[in-house]
């Protein structure tokens, strides 16, 4: 779970044009509830679904994209590297400039 | 990849416990005779109770009374899986007998996905479509294939298909209902159907379940709703195998770990060697560093699995020495179990033993990252116990060699995906980190002094700069050191209130030149701006490398049920992340 640092970038940048929007996968929907009541996240937390997984063919978690103003998108990482949250807040600032 | 951050969402799939339910069942193509139904179901109950060969002979005297029964074929199939190959010849053979079925089509489809000839499997679905467009088990076969090939909206377009077409096949209807979890209202459908036309067929209860409380996100309601239908099977047939394993699916639903252990006393008073069997059953997969997967299947991995959950590390330490001694797959042993081992030692702070096992992974040729980070872990454990310093130094010392041959490597394979000598990297500053630490507490300052330098120029971590500055401290280099001690204070981190602890003692007569705080301050503000140049630099170079691709549009839900699309989101910079709580 990389939740800290996209709660940090959420919160931080909410503001300034760019947001985080986390997409839960997990199948059993209903435990989703109640592990956010346990680790509570500002950012946007949404549901997945088969449509969005296929679109984006999600083969392994964490899936990362960042999505520019138009649309486009602009960043895409499978897994979780320590120097990543550095990245994430780059290719942000360089989009919102 | 760091393997521990890292999964394949099939992995977990394949996790699943299979089900397996006597039921009683109709088939639509050509109906079996009631006396080869009846011998289905005798099979059944044999493979339900692992009387495998029994079950077999039950099964070929089905297909011989009824050649076209899919149930009857697919369990004869799938309970030879190891001998696939062998049946390629004789299902061609049928098929060339009767070339207008599409169930001899169908079967020989999966004859050759059981051997793995996925190519060939599709085609023969394929024609088993084109002769039937609406044969139940061939849309599901498609289905499947698309599935696992990442394309689940067509896989489930297909397995909707085959529910309009499904007839009173209760174990198609059985499967389809656990393929279209994530479609819950058809899921839930689906298996009230089944039940419906088989309050016997209980495995599909736990679906039912699940599809309902997806449905409503667990409700308080929904949850009584489901205990009441759990326990009322719990009294009305506590002896039955089949409603046990229901119950206690629905137990582990409700996430109620006292329902679970009490079902699973009951299985076990039913039937003693049940779980055994399952244990056969198990596998599990790891992904290591270079993506190359390692499977540990059977009892022993079962056990390693179920100790992992273990809160004492002496109980987990006894399974894992036990389960040393049968596994015999190199692979798993040193990429599972040793390190397993290791972790448990360092846990019970027996660095002797500890050290015992990394002699093994000395020698067992274990890809460098994973060998890198045991040897960091040993090392840290040391450092902790503040004992075998020098055994620690050795560990890291070979640790950093380690990562700096893998950044070499992958710097020279010019890595096209993102971040994997980026990681390496970020790993080699934490070593070094490490190594100072340990020339620290050893008394080599100037050496340590080196090796946090150098950590600090991979990548910059509060840890090693106040370590840094206590360093310079302990060498009298006062200026090296408040350089130090400012830039750990600047990360705003955990470590802020030790370095600005460290930097009052030793500020002194400097205060009337410039206070300590417009210091700190500047520190803060210089911190921010390297980062976010250092950032957009870095930043700037990967997405000029990246197709620009618009992203597709989507439609999901939030926790209260408010549908949200990506067009909503539009002018806004989105950083999407897909996650799971597992």
């Amino acid at each position: 779970m990389e939740f800290p640092h996209l709660q940090k970038i959420h919160d931080e940048y909410k503001g300034k044009g760019a947001i985080v929007a986390m997409i839960s996968i997990d199948q059993e929907r209903y435990k989703v509830g109640p592990f956010l009541e346990k680790n509570p996240n500002s950012a946007l937390m949404l549901l997945s679904n088969s449509e969005v997984e296929s679109a984006y063919k999600v083969q392994g978690i964490p899936l990362t994209l960042i999505i520019d103003q138009k649309g486009m998108i602009r960043y895409r990482h499978t897994g979780f590297s320590p120097g990543q949250e550095t990245e994430l807040r780059g290719v942000i600032e360089a989009l919102l400039n | 990849m760091p393997t521990s951050l890292f999964r394949l969402k099939a992995l977990l799939t394949g996790l699943a416990i299979v089900c397996l339910a006597v039921g009683t069942l109709a088939f639509q193509q050509s109906k079996p005779s009631p006396e080869a139904k009846e011998r289905y179901n005798r099979a059944r109950q044999y493979l339900a109770q692992g009387e495998k060969d029994k079950a077999l002979e039950e099964l070929k005297a089905a297909i011989e009374l009824a050649p076209e029964f899919v149930e009857a074929h697919r369990d004869y199939l799938d309970n030879q899986r190891d001998k696939a190959q062998s049946f390629i010849e004789q299902y061609e053979a049928k098929v060339k007998q009767n070339p207008n079925s599409a169930v001899f089509h169908y079967l020989l489809g999966k004859v050759y996905s059981n051997a793995d000839r996925r190519e060939q499997a599709d085609a023969e679905f394929q024609k088993a479509l084109e002769i039937d467009p609406n044969f139940g088990w061939a849309l599901l076969a498609v289905g499947t294939s698309f599935s696992s090939k990442g394309d689940r909206a067509k896989a489930i377009e297909f397995w909707e298909k085959a529910r309009w077409t499904a007839g009173d096949s209760v174990v198609l209807r059985s499967i389809l209902a656990s393929n279209l979890s994530s479609k819950y209202a058809s899921s839930l459908e689906e298996a009230e159907r089944v039940l419906q036309l088989d309050p016997n067929y209980v495995a599909a209860y736990p679906i039912k379940w699940q599809a309902k409380m997806n449905m409503t996100l667990g409700s308080p309601q929904t949850r009584a709703e489901v205990l009441k239908d759990i326990q009322r099977l719990e009294t009305e047939k506590a002896k039955d195998i089949e409603v046990l394993k229901a119950v206690q699916r629905g137990y582990q639903i409700l996430e109620d770990q006292d329902g679970v252990e009490r079902v699973k006393k009951t299985i076990l008073a039913v039937d003693p060697k049940y779980f055994e069997r399952q244990d056969q059953q198990f596998y599990m997969g790891m992904g290591i560093d270079s993506g190359k997967m390692i499977y540990f299947r059977g009892p022993a991995a079962a056990r390693y699995f179920r100790a992992e959950e273990l809160k004492d590390p002496k109980e987990q330490l006894a399974v894992y020495s036990q389960v040393e001694k049968e596994v015999q797959e190199a692979d798993v042993k040193h990429y599972i179990i040793y390190p397993a081992l290791l972790r448990t030692y360092l846990k019970l702070d027996d660095l002797d033993n500890a050290l015992k096992i990394m002699e093994i992974l000395d020698k067992a040729g274990l890809e460098d990252q994973t060998l890198a980070r045991l040897k960091d872990e040993l090392a840290r454990a040391c450092l902790r116990l503040k004992t075998r310093l020098d055994a620690a130094l050795d560990q890291n010392k070979r640790s950093v060699e380690l990562w700096r041959k893998s950044i070499k490597e992958l710097e020279s394979k010019d890595q096209k995906e993102s971040g994997g000598s980026a990681y390496a990297r970020a790993q080699l500053a934490q070593s070094l980190h490490l190594q100072g630490q340990l020339l620290l507490e050893q008394g080599l300052t100037e050496q340590a002094i080196a090796a946090l330098n150098e950590s600090l120029k991979l990548n910059e971590q509060e840890g090693a700069a106040l370590d840094l500055g206590l360093a310079y401290l302990k060498a009298g280099k006062q200026e090296e050191a408040i350089g130090a001690l400012s830039l750990a204070y600047s990360f705003d981190g955990e470590k802020k209130q030790e370095a600005k602890a460290a930097l009052e003692r030793s500020y002194g007569e400097r205060e009337k030149a410039k206070p300590l705080a417009t210091l700190l301050a500047e520190a803060a503000d210089q911190r921010r701006a390297r980062m976010r140049q250092a950032a957009l630099t870095k930043s700037l170079a990967e997405m000029a490398k990246m197709e620009v691709k618009p992203a597709p549009e989507f439609e999901v839900e939030t926790l209260s049920g408010k549908k949200v699309k990506l067009t909503d989101l539009r002018g806004k910079v989105v950083l999407l992340n897909f996650w799971a709580t597992w």
